[in-house]
């Protein structure tokens, strides 16, 4: 349904503005009378381009229309202008009454040149009839006469682009790629950076964390804590806390495991955001006892129930319990969920669906688990420095009161600077790359605007001897290069158009909001100014250089002094100079991140991950409420899949080896204990014997789990070697016993130790990806720890097996009421763990591989360009016995100092910049030597390919020739 | 001050896309869009006309009094109503008579050089 809406929904608003825009350049009675029946038929064959061939022809079409729209404007103007001019100099057959054009063609079609003439005289001839005058005001005629004249100007430019194709072919391209680049990173960087978020008042929302004194650690608030904090009214007005949640949804189609958060009533007074349709959470639906109540986020709305507003009212099976449906949360409210690290994603998942955060009674005295996340708008006329202190004072009147406690603090961020965070520095880099890109190409085509001036000095002189005045001069030229940005610009939001979702495939979810990056008007209006920008440059400045006083006359004397050539030279020089040196930084720099990303790579993550795919596994308490029944079922799925010629083994972990699982607490035998914030952690990982083979985790020493592990034995751990390294520094850890004070809690009354004894040594996994440091870990038995909430890793007997397939078909023959997706490999999860380096790597090499052929072409336009000038000195040369060595020395010595200096440049640039790529760099010195050296041999290597069809061509002037042609 | 009425051989001969929307209407009132579908499925794909165009050649046969805009109907709205109608007048028929009139003297005339087979024979 909604499907088939979107593809015969009106066009994208890009184009439809567009469109508007041009039609709105239609001489005033012409755009009354046809504007919106074009605009209709723009829409109706845009609808009808996009069924019949997507979106890339529809696309192609708009672009068509747009484009032919242009001349017949100009036409139309032309005819109103001479109308408006006196009526007997028009050009009969081009005239008629409704301004519209009529080409040589289908003149024919119009009646005599007397009747025409008679009915286009009349308004201004026939003073006793009614008809009002054109005119009425003359301010309105001064500024028709002024943009009349501008598309005069622009005619003119047009049919010297017509006359000339290959340059205006180079230079629109050249722009438009600069321009898109911009355009493209320009709308990442507004919808990631500065896009502000969609709350009432973002800058009294923030975010409160705890963290551990010692390490600096971020984590989630306790509930004991969040009540305090929420007591606080005088430095924040309201707060409200959330988490993680996630249900089995069941209804029509197959069962889908949704993903979303619990959030207090207060949720939405904090973010100042109302419901699509529907309500709130009110304060009584918070309470244990209250409603079953939900709220359900637009993308699944529409997904699953076609945007209905009829949903609120109705009730959802959520684990196999009714929820009424209360409202409908919109797209971009952040955050639903915190991750054990105290990060808040702004990433589209976890937005399915809402249902009120319900803390138990007691929870006001549980200052030990760290599981909510914490957020609040700021009092009035508090700032944040004020909240701060605030929060202090809390922390340490509890660490008074509970000394177990102790060694915690708060901190208050406003929640719009959380999400910038590691985004912003890559993406001011790339914004920094694409902005130089332009650079180079704005100077490639001021060199080629150069050259082509002197081409046309004759045209000038031309001009300027018929009495152009010098701004006449630099109007023409202004026009003309705003005439080429524009063009270029066009061309580049068609690129970025796509660039952008190309760019959004690379990083779904590294960067913040990244989801709702798109090409809308302010990004349109960003295009324009640069374009404009560039129009400007490059159109005053030449004819600024060319029209100095003294030269003026010099043009209409026709004079051709060879001084003038020397300057010319000079300035493409420096322009090639200028290009080598930015090119230069640019390569060095995406050379730097190539590096950073091989390293990466290089980096082992500890398992063995060819084709083993993660499956999350949740089973509802409604159903599987025993210990004994999760187990029973897993192993149930365990043997069914393994009964698969396909599967090679299965096992079964709380989290994959790239999650966080969580944190936990432990106390060795044997040793006192430790103060509380000297206390020792470890990630805590539940994993069935399986685990260690089906991942490729190395055994170091010991054993890991065998099917003997169970309830009725005593429980075992095994340990990786970061853990013996950090806890057991020269003792043998085999053999030593533990406690996990939080199973004592889950499992036993909270009291009675249960000691673990330490069986194995594992190989290190880098369970927070490649980059991140290795952290102790303790894995526990999954029979011995029953969990249903779980991870289950399987790995292919073959490459090429349809594994997800069979994995569903398995699941599903078992409980089909049990829901499957979110189905990845860890090869998958692993790229992305580096995609953010991927990103930056892909995204700046592009950049600066484009920056070296546009700095490759400066060359070569110059070089050619100067073989050119010296044809005739070359051909003196060749006669007087000049080897074709010496001749290509010549040459190539005239385009590869000005390379050599910019390049030399460029690199003492890059090393003073480099420092500014340090915190996008691993394993990598921001002065890698390797880098700086190779890149500049790139640039000789560019800079000898693209002089050498130029130099080809010197040493192959025939002497004769060339002195003959004068 | 009504001008007089073109004579019909003035208009000859006419460009064969405006033909081509003449004979659209000669076969019943129609919009835009559909003259472009229309024009499109004659020619096979061929002529694929864009908007501006098609306007251009709408206001040029209004002009010449060969079609004329009919009154949208009372109720229409939104898309429906920006869609406005064409109607081919009776000296539209007339110009349309005199131009296949035409050109079927060019194809005679071209059968009788034996450029073509003459099909009427």
């Amino acid at each position: 349904m909604s499907r088939r809406r979107e593809e015969n929904g009106p066009p994208p608003l890009v184009w439809r503005r567009l469109y508007a825009l041009l039609l709105r350049l239609y001489p005033e009675p012409v755009r009354r009378d046809a504007g919106p029946e074009m605009q209709q038929l723009f829409a109706d064959l845009y609808a009808d381009a996009r069924t019949r061939g997507g979106r890339l022809r529809a696309a192609a079409f708009a672009f068509r229309a747009c484009a032919e729209v242009i001349p017949r404007i100009i036409e139309a103007r032309r005819t109103i202008d001479s109308r408006g001019g006196s009526h007997r100099t028009i050009d009969s057959r081009r005239g008629n009454d409704s301004g519209w054009p009529a080409n040589a063609l289908s003149s024919a079609i119009h009646s005599t040149d007397s009747h025409r003439r008679s009915r286009m005289a009349a308004p201004a001839h026939d003073a006793s009839s009614r008809t009002p005058l054109p005119r009425a005001h003359p301010e309105e005629g001064r500024a028709t006469g002024m943009l009349d004249r501008l598309f005069h100007e622009l005619r003119y430019a047009l049919r010297t682009f017509r006359l000339n194709p290959g340059y205006f072919a180079v230079t629109v391209l050249t722009l438009a790629v600069g321009i898109g680049a911009n355009t493209a990173i320009f709308s990442v960087v507004k919808g990631v950076l500065l896009d502000t978020l969609p709350y009432q008042d973002p800058d009294r929302v923030v975010g409160i964390w705890q963290y551990t004194l010692s390490s600096g650690q971020r984590a989630r608030m306790t509930p004991g804590n969040f009540a305090d904090v929420r007591a606080m009214s005088d430095v924040f007005e309201s707060a409200a806390a959330f988490g993680f949640t996630s249900a089995t949804l069941i209804g029509a189609d197959s069962p889908e495991l949704i993903r979303g958060g619990r959030v207090s009533a207060s949720y939405f007074d904090v973010l100042g955001v109302q419901p699509l349709v529907g309500r709130p959470f009110r304060a009584d639906e918070e309470d244990p006892g209250g409603a079953r109540v939900t709220i359900i986020g637009e993308e699944l709305w529409a997904r699953r129930f076609a945007s209905d507003p009829g949903i609120v009212g109705t009730t959802l099976n959520l684990d196999g319990t009714p929820f009424e449906v209360v409202g409908v949360l919109p797209r971009g409210i952040y955050p639903t969920y915190a991750t054990v690290n105290g990060e808040t994603p702004f990433t589209p998942d976890n937005h399915d669906f809402l249902v009120p955060l319900r803390l138990a009674d007691d929870s006001s005295s549980n200052r030990r688990s760290h599981v909510l996340g914490a957020i609040a708008k700021l009092a009035a006329g508090v700032g944040i420095e004020r909240a701060n202190e605030a929060v202090g004072a809390l922390a340490a009147s509890l660490a008074e009161q509970h000394p177990e406690v102790a060694g915690e603090g708060f901190r208050v961020d406003l929640l719009k600077d959380e999400i910038t965070g590691g985004a912003q520095a890559a993406l001011l880099v790339l914004m920094g790359t694409v902005a130089v890109v332009l650079l180079i190409a704005a100077t490639n085509v001021a060199s080629l605007m150069l050259a082509r001036s002197d081409a046309r000095r004759s045209e000038i002189a031309v001009r300027a001897a018929l009495g152009a005045g010098r701004w006449a001069l630099i109007r023409q030229s202004l026009v003309e290069a705003l005439a080429l940005a524009g063009t270029g610009a066009a061309a580049g939001v068609a690129l970025a158009y796509f660039g952008v979702d190309r760019i959004k495939a690379l990083v779904p979810f590294q960067i913040p909001r990244m989801n709702e990056v798109g090409i809308d008007v302010p990004v349109l209006g960003f295009t324009v100014a640069v374009a404009l920008a560039v129009g400007a440059a490059l159109g005053v400045a030449p004819p600024i250089a060319a029209t100095r006083p003294g030269m003026l006359d010099r043009l209409r004397q026709g004079a051709r002094g060879l001084t003038a050539d020397g300057k010319r030279r000079r300035a493409q020089g420096f322009m090639v100079a200028a290009q080598a040196c930015m090119a230069v930084m640019l390569v060095i720099g995406a050379g730097l991140l190539v590096r950073t990303f091989l390293q990466i790579t290089r980096i082992d993550p500890g398992f063995s991950r060819a084709g083993v795919l993660a499956v999350p596994v949740s089973l509802p308490q409604t159903r599987y409420a025993g210990a004994g029944d999760a187990l029973a079922f897993f192993q149930r799925l365990e043997e069914t899949l393994t009964a698969s010629p396909a599967i090679a083994s299965v096992a079964f972990g709380y989290d994959h080896p790239l999650g966080k699982s969580w944190g936990d607490s432990f106390r060795i035998e044997g040793r006192p204990e430790p103060p509380p914030e000297a206390s020792m952690g470890a990630s805590f990982r539940p994993v069935t014997p399986g685990y260690f083979e089906t991942a490729g985790i190395l055994l170091i020493k010991g054993r890991i789990f065998e099917s003997t592990d169970g309830a009725a034995h005593p429980d075992v751990v095994v340990i990786n070697e970061a853990f013996a390294t950090q806890y057991f520094a020269g003792e043998e850890p085999i053999g030593q016993r533990m406690r996990i004070p939080s199973m004592e809690r889950m499992f036993g009354d909270g009291t009675t130790p249960r000691w673990f004894e330490i069986v194995g040594i594992v190989g290190n996994v880098r369970f927070n990806g490649p980059t991140e440091a290795v952290e102790p870990a303790m894995y526990v038995s999954i029979p011995q720890v029953p969990m249903s909430d779980v991870v289950m890793l399987v790995a292919p007997a073959r490459p090429g097996v349809d594994l997800p397939g069979a994995v569903r078909s398995a699941v599903w023959r078992l409980d089909p009421e049990l829901p499957v997706d979110n189905v990845r490999t860890l090869d998958v999860m692993l790229a992305e763990a580096v995609a953010r380096e991927r990103f930056n790597m892909l995204l700046v090499g592009f950049f600066a591989t484009i920056a070296l052929g546009l700095a490759g072409l400066g060359i070569y336009g110059l070089i050619a360009r100067l073989v050119h000038m010296q044809t005739k000195e070359i051909g003196i040369r060749v006669a007087l016995g000049a080897r074709r060595a010496q001749i290509l020395g010549l040459v190539l010595g005239g385009a590869l100092v000005p390379v050599v200096i910019g390049g030399g440049l460029g690199i003492a640039g890059a090393a003073g910049l480099s420092r500014l790529l340090a915190g996008l760099l691993y394993g990598v010195a921001a002065l890698d030597p390797t880098t700086f050296l190779l890149t500049p041999l790139l640039l000789v290597a560019t800079a000898l390919l693209a002089s050498y069809l130029p130099a080809r061509r010197a040493t192959r002037i025939d002497p004769v020739t060339a002195l003959r042609n004068d | 001050v009504k001008p007089p009425k073109p004579n019909v051989n003035d208009l000859l001969p006419m460009s064969a896309v405006e033909f081509a929307v003449l004979l659209v209407l000669a076969d019943g009132d129609s919009h835009g869009y559909a003259i472009v579908k229309e024009i499109e499925a004659r020619s096979d794909g061929q002529i694929r006309l864009l908007p501006g165009n098609l306007y251009a050649i709408l206001q040029r046969l209004t002009d010449s009094r060969l079609i004329a805009r009919t009154a949208t109907a009372a109720g229409a709205t939104g898309a429906d109503k920006r869609r406005r109608n064409y109607r081919i007048t009776p000296f539209g028929r007339e110009v349309g008579a005199a131009e296949a009139t035409r050109m079927k003297r060019m194809v005679e005339a071209a059968a009788a050089s034996d450029l073509i087979e003459d099909a009427t024979r």
